[in-house]
């Protein structure tokens, strides 16, 4: 059983068209730059809470089942510092399945995520944390410890945002900027490899 | 939803779309001012939602630059901002400007960002002589950064995501992150490149007309500190 779509988002994107680009529901008062960089797992909505950030300009790629809270900043591209117009090329921002990202933490460009991961409220991830279970804590975000809280199942219809499973990788062939998925983008460009 | 196969929008929100555009061009033809069509493309382009909560919701309708309709500025009277910058553009951000607030030109101001210019419980003076706080030009203010009262930011300082500045760093050219916020590397003020825009705006008034704000939206004396006796 996925979760209700909120009919304010809902109301927002398809009528007035606040953040109406992205293909998975966001609250009005997110930010949102560059839908056609996010690649979404199944079950997880970055900026249905509020206040949230998704700056995709270098792509952001996000597992199954991720928790986004409130006022959360998933920034994929640092400025260039001398120049600020321009952004440092670099990976895209990585986050695995099942993590947890609490309220008013910040992802960093460039950082990736393992799976299971929970990021406490407020830190500021600036490192990749590739140990599956941790827990991250502070700013900058450090490792503090491990968790093993078993994960909601994901059920077997759950679509990814407004895009059903089934025609996600199609939709993904024809929309997506596959040069910001780094590794990711193979498997969605070879013809028809991925299609269920 | 049906099928979506694509990244179009809704029906609905194209027909919106297109008359958001529509009024966007024309606007100044029918008594409105450029700033629709003038700051299309740059960091801080005035959006018709912003326009409309300001001006028709009047949510933070003191403000005199584009401010994200989920922010809160207070105390716009006494917040300067320099060219081609907008505190509260982005979204919730809390600019409280009742201390004095100067903010200058180019500088990039993330969302969540608390812009701050009176301690906490402190009364707000009746109209400040000076600027609490003063950020430079061409900063970069990450995202849910906390600038404290009584601040001083140089040019070219950029604070890093989750910092809480309190502490002032007036000679610039650095980038600041952690809670406190303290100096994390240095720039080389050869390479910062201090970029302008010839036809840049001042929220929503061009730069070449910014003496109309004098008065009825700035207060006199902090405005003249800024820009002089124009």
């Amino acid at each position: 059983m996925t979760r209700a779509v909120p009919w304010k988002a809902r109301f927002a994107q398809q009528v007035f068209g606040i953040n109406g680009g992205a293909y998975w529901p966001m609250h009005p008062a997110s930010q949102l730059d560059y839908p056609n960089r996010v690649l979404l797992g199944r079950d997880s909505w970055p900026g249905i809470e509020p206040f949230c950030y998704v700056s995709a300009n270098l792509g952001i790629v996000i597992g199954d089942g991720v928790s986004v809270g409130r006022g959360v900043g998933l920034i994929s591209g640092n400025h260039d510092p001398v120049r600020l117009t321009e952004y440092l090329a670099g990976p895209p921002l990585v986050i695995g399945d099942h993590c947890v990202i609490e309220e008013g933490s910040m992802i960093l460009p460039g950082v990736e995520l393992a799976d299971f991961c929970i990021v406490t409220r407020g830190s500021v991830v600036t490192r990749s944390c590739l140990e599956p279970r941790s827990i991250l804590s502070g700013n900058p975000a450090k490792v503090i410890g491990a968790h093993d809280h078993p994960a909601p199942a994901i059920p077997a219809d759950a679509r990814h945002g407004y895009v059903a499973a089934d025609e996600f990788a199609d939709f993904v062939r024809r929309n997506l900027r596959h040069q910001f998925l780094g590794r990711f983008a193979p498997a969605f460009t070879s013809p028809r490899a991925q299609a269920s | 939803m049906g099928r979506r196969l694509n990244m179009q929008l809704s029906w609905p929100a194209t027909i919106v779309d297109r008359l958001r555009r529509l009024f966007e061009a024309h606007w100044h033809r029918l008594g409105g001012g450029r700033y629709f069509v003038d700051t299309a493309g740059t960091q801080v382009e005035v959006h018709f939602r912003m326009w409309f909560a300001q001006t028709i919701l009047r949510r933070n309708a003191d403000a005199y630059w584009p401010v994200h309709p989920a922010t809160r500025v207070r105390g716009a009277r006494f917040t300067l901002i320099g060219a081609e910058t907008s505190p509260g553009w982005s979204t919730g951000c809390e600019i409280d400007g009742r201390g004095g607030l100067y903010v200058g030109d180019y500088t990039q101001i993330a969302p969540n960002v608390r812009l701050l210019s009176l301690p906490d419980g402190a009364e707000a003076p009746a109209a400040p002589i000076d600027f609490a706080t003063s950020i430079g030009r061409h900063c970069l203010i990450a995202m849910n950064a906390t600038v404290e009262p009584g601040v001083r930011l140089g040019d070219f300082t950029i604070v890093g995501a989750g910092a809480v500045v309190a502490d002032s760093f007036p000679e610039g050219y650095c980038i600041i992150a952690g809670n406190p916020a303290c100096v994390v590397s240095r720039l080389d003020p050869a390479r910062c490149e201090a970029w302008q825009r010839p036809n840049a705006y001042v929220g929503y008034t061009p730069l070449a007309r910014v003496a109309v704000l004098r008065g009825g939206w700035i207060d006199p004396t902090l405005f003249d500190r800024v820009w002089g006796a124009t």
